[in-house]
């Protein structure tokens, strides 16, 4: 499951759990281990930006002392 | 002169009966000429005539061309939708069968569909249509976009949301009837979005269940064949979703089930 997959799940079993179709337990369970991947992979993102920008900065600043 | 006398003398010299024969000689001759005369002209009408019901037949034969070419593009679009469809439904089926159902398996049928639809319905040369899911979200009363056709940006799943209580698509919701607009800007309720790059113009929202609606956008009108299209996809979506939420439900008791036992 990739990331936008598990951001839908997420919403499907909010409202599959508003409708009574399934438990608050089963809903707590799968959902907060789909906000666990979502977080981390939204972390991992915001990381690997920081670090292409850093890439980037240095790239420019080398090429601009040469 | 001399030949003009000439004449005189001959005329004179001629007996009286030449002269009524003469005469009935000549009005033999104009009843015959003006005889053929009307024939002629009569003639002349009629080429004429055959000519502008030609012209006419001409012009009714390109008219039926025309409806016979549109009845074929309809037909070619009932018969590959159907096509499409049927293999849609024979994947409901699929899903209705198998008692392990997943959540996930129903998602890949719903994409499908969201998929197959836009290419189903015809479109001239450099038309382009697309056509998403929105669910309800009650606790921000906004329509949250669930799965797009290709030609929707990706990051629209976590951004995307239309006001249930401002937006076309929020009175489809909220009212429980299908919108079919040529022109959105029409609308007054119609907001645009400024981030789409998209010049779509033409919208059809469908309700789907309780749940949320379908939207299905086109750079031109709609014609009554895509229309009947759109209703039937709807179905199909409808049926997936139901499947969908049959799957977690299983799930959860599956899972309830196997706590019970430990």
């Amino acid at each position: 499951m990739n990331y936008h997959d598990a951001l839908k799940k997420i919403k499907v079993l909010d409202i599959a759990r508003q409708q009574g179709i399934i438990s608050e337990a089963f809903f707590k369970r799968e959902s907060d281990t789909l906000r666990a991947y979502v977080d981390k992979v939204s972390k991992q993102k915001a990381e690997d930006d920081v670090a292409a920008k850093n890439l980037m900065t240095g790239i420019n600043t080398k090429y601009k002392t040469v | 002169m001399i030949g003009e006398d000439v004449m005189i003398r001959i005329i004179d010299r001629m007996p009286d009966w030449t002269f009524a024969v003469l005469s009935i000689l000549l009005i033999i001759g104009l009843v015959l000429g003006s005889f053929y005369l009307s024939r002629f002209a009569k003639n002349v009408l009629r080429a004429l005539e055959s000519e502008s019901s030609a012209l006419a037949i001409s012009q009714e034969n390109s008219t039926l061309t025309s409806q016979n070419n549109d009845l074929q593009d309809a037909n070619t679009q009932y018969h590959h939708s159907l096509q499409s469809i049927n293999h849609l439904f024979e994947d409901l089926i699929e899903l209705r069968n198998d008692c392990h159902q997943t959540y996930e398996e129903s998602l890949e049928v719903i994409k499908k569909i969201i998929d197959t639809l836009p290419l189903s319905l015809s479109s001239s040369r450099g038309d382009s249509k697309r056509c998403a899911v929105w669910l309800s979200s009650p606790t921000t009363n906004t329509l949250d976009f669930h799965t797009g056709s290709f030609n929707f940006p990706k990051d629209y799943t976590n951004s995307r949301k239309l006001d249930i209580d401002d937006s076309t698509g929020g009175r489809c919701y909220r009212k429980n009837e299908v919108i079919d607009l040529d022109d959105v800007t029409d609308d007054p309720d119609w907001l645009k979005n400024e981030e789409s790059r998209g010049n779509y113009k033409s919208l059809i929202c469908i309700p789907i269940l309780n749940l949320g609606i379908l939207t299905v956008d086109s750079l031109s009108p709609f014609n009554q064949e895509s229309r009947n299209i759109i209703c039937l996809y709807a179905k199909c979506i409808e049926l997936a979703y139901l499947q969908m939420f049959d799957a977690l439900k299983f799930q959860d008791e599956e899972l309830n089930g196997s706590l019970d036992k430990n």
